[in-house]
């Protein structure tokens, strides 16, 4: 058995708004470094951080839908959206910058209890 | 392998809430902090079921609140206790 924490990162709030969602991609990318094993979860506003076509260029910020399509470079693939938040919210999976695993509440639970770690931004 | 969830937002905030509840498994414990002792306010079944529900007394008297019997008091230290006694602590705000 691996002597490795394994880690789930959610994200529940919206790009831009604040410095969350960075810092949790900060934290995913040094995770990451040091291969520890990895689960981002998208869930409430979190979902829209991976919309496609963010222009932030029109308020004088870098792009982060950018900055996540290099998480499958850092062996981060482990990407999963919360389904209610996604119908809730009127996004489909291909209207998303990564490829993601659509998940419910039950799923939910069950990612929580299996990490040794659980961080929430 | 039971997780000790944290709360810090009013109830009025209902996506926090919303995920919060979703996530908890039987065998956890909710403890309201800070802002969020004001869901110790809700009706008793407002609750899952098979869950402590807690809240912080600091905050709660802090708030003039004084928590049903739905809803244990507990003091900082007890805090600290319930922190060890799970093997994780996740954070909702």
């Amino acid at each position: 058995m691996s002597t490795e924490k394994s880690c789930l990162i959610i994200n529940r709030t919206a790009p831009y708004g604040s410095s969350h969602a960075r810092d949790a991609l900060d934290v995913a990318l040094t995770s990451g470094v040091f291969e520890m094993p990895l689960t981002l979860l998208f869930s409430g506003d979190g979902v829209w951080q991976l919309r496609k076509e963010q222009q932030p260029d029109t308020i004088e910020q870098k792009s982060f839908a950018a900055n996540l399509c290099v998480l499958p470079m850092y062996d981060i693939d482990r990407i999963l959206v919360c389904s209610d938040a996604m119908a809730q919210r009127g996004l489909s999976l291909d209207e998303l910058v990564l490829p993601a695993e659509s998940v419910d509440a039950e799923r939910i639970r069950t990612e929580i209890q299996q990490h040794d770690l659980v961080l929430t931004f | 392998m039971t997780t000790l969830h944290t709360i810090n937002c009013t109830p009025s905030n209902r996506d926090c809430w919303q995920d919060c509840l979703n996530a908890i498994s039987d065998g956890d414990t909710l403890l309201m902090i800070e802002n969020g002792v004001y869901g110790a306010m809700s009706k008793a079944d407002f609750w899952p079921d098979n869950v402590q529900i807690a809240a912080l007394e600091g905050d709660l008297k802090a708030r003039g609140l004084s928590a049903p019997a739905s809803v244990e008091t507990i003091s900082m230290q007890a805090f600290v206790e319930l922190s060890v006694q799970h093997s994780k602590v996740v954070s909702w705000f």
